[in-house]
């Protein structure tokens, strides 16, 4: 069954088809809650109150065909209320801990990794909250501009100022972190 | 698209190992449905306006039985009805009743001007003192409107026990070999931390007089209940402050009954 057809009929009622697209969706939503909350139990909030909202208002959603983005805005949204009600982060050490384990590389090059790896991370972590999701909605879902601004709300050159001003700050903070090369970012 | 410079692809890495393998809790699917049927049951009776057909429930039992249902275990009511799932059109009736599982006797407009508003079918829930569920029942609440009036609630199902009407009815008429049995009843909303006042545990004494928590401000209403069987089907017309006399809802339940 197509993802269109599950969202008519769920805005029928039908309860399984909202499962299907909850099954679907979950990871990716949690994973991208997580990176814009940037803590784990917020993100699961936001994911619930993201389907709560997806399932009482699904009637509202005109495009069928446009429920992955709509979803989008309803948990961005969401993890905006959230941030801005308490903005707790992931502790350093949870991705000092995913750094560790499964390679087979050499522990100096595992060092290495772990270091960029924190830097990067913290880089993003600590950019203010909405450059923070363009970059989440940019790089990690790899959304267009265009559909960021959809998600979102807001026009693209808004969208295009926040990436702007976020690979600024990035790249200003991985250099001072790192003694990478970071040139010609704009 | 523009090609990424190497810092950014490995952004996109990171954001990826970041979360990698992160999934939902066992329970987050759990807690989504319960807060789904919360809020579904809060709109529900929003859309409804009526705490008025959750307590017309009550008012149809309590009326008739004064309080103690005759099955002995059942202490109170409470149901569940999404209008989402209901239909605004008569044309939407079938579905309806396909959803209840048995055809009822209704009618698109009365004579008197009320018209056919909505129709939902939902699920009452019996429960003993204990609040544990003993029965549950599939009931049809059909809402009639005439112009800005307050609306009359027709209430179907079959119930799973006897109700035992522990006074004569105000008033009946009798058709062929069904009656019909009128009675009213003084319904006092008011906020969960209400304190009742002397006038009203000496009110509470009454068999038609009742409390009900729940509501923003205090608020006191009369309903009024025609209620009626037919082929082991309960019907019971249901208002709040009506402009119509007793006579005036024997007529209308009997163009639903297709008598008159």
């Amino acid at each position: 069954m197509t993802e269109k057809m599950l969202v008519r009929q769920m805005k029928e009622g039908d309860k399984a088809s909202f499962d299907l697209l909850y099954e679907k969706y979950k990871n990716m939503a949690l994973r991208t809650a997580y990176l814009i909350t940037g803590d784990r139990s917020y993100s699961e909030d936001v994911v619930q109150d993201t389907f709560v909202k997806v399932y009482l208002h699904c009637k509202e959603l005109k495009n069928d065909s446009g429920f992955k983005a709509w979803m989008m805005q309803i948990l961005v949204r969401t993890a905006y209320k959230c941030g801005r009600k308490k903005s707790r982060e992931l502790p350093d050490e949870d991705v000092v801990q995913k750094a560790d384990t499964g390679s087979n590389i050499s522990l100096l090059e595992q060092v290495i990794m772990q270091e960029e790896t924190e830097a990067i991370a913290g880089a993003v972590r600590a950019l203010p909250l909405k450059q923070r999701t363009v970059v989440v909605l940019f790089y990690y879902q790899e959304y267009q501009i265009n559909e960021i601004a959809a998600i979102l709300g807001c026009l693209e050159g808004t969208v295009k100022s926040r990436l702007h001003t976020a690979r600024k700050r990035l790249k200003r903070a991985l250099e001072n972190d790192l003694s990478v090369t970071v040139s010609g970012v704009l | 698209m523009k090609r990424r410079k190497n810092w950014e692809d490995k952004i996109k890495d990171v954001l990826t190992f970041q979360c990698d393998g992160l999934t939902p809790s066992q329970d987050l699917k759990d807690r989504i449905d319960e807060k789904i049927l919360t809020s579904q049951e809060a709109e529900s009776m929003k859309h409804l306006s009526a705490k008025k057909l959750i307590i017309g429930i009550a008012v149809g039992c309590l009326l008739i039985s004064g309080g103690a249902f005759a099955a002995g275990r059942v202490v109170s009511v409470s149901s569940h009805s999404d209008w989402r799932d209901g239909c605004t059109s008569y044309s939407g009736m079938e579905q309806q009743e396909k959803k209840l599982g048995y055809a009822v006797d209704s009618v698109e407009q009365f004579s008197n001007g009320y018209q056919f508003a909505k129709a939902v079918v939902g699920e009452a829930e019996g429960k003993d003192q204990d609040k544990n569920t003993v029965s549950t029942n599939k009931f049809m609440s059909i809402e009639y409107a005439r112009g800005a009036e307050p609306t009359v609630s027709l209430y179907i199902e079959k119930p799973e026990v006897t109700f035992v009407r522990p006074k004569p009815a105000e008033a009946t008429r009798v058709c062929g070999d069904i009656t019909l049995s009128y009675d009213s009843g003084t319904y006092k909303f008011v906020p969960p931390d209400y304190k009742l006042t002397a006038e009203d545990e000496e009110n509470q004494k009454k068999d038609n007089y009742f409390i009900s928590y729940g509501s923003d401000e205090v608020e006191v209403q009369k309903t009024s209940v025609v209620e009626w069987t037919k082929d082991g089907v309960r019907y019971q017309f249901i208002g709040f402050d009506l402009n119509l006399t007793p006579d005036e809802m024997f007529d209308m339940a009997q163009e639903v009954m297709g008598t008159k």
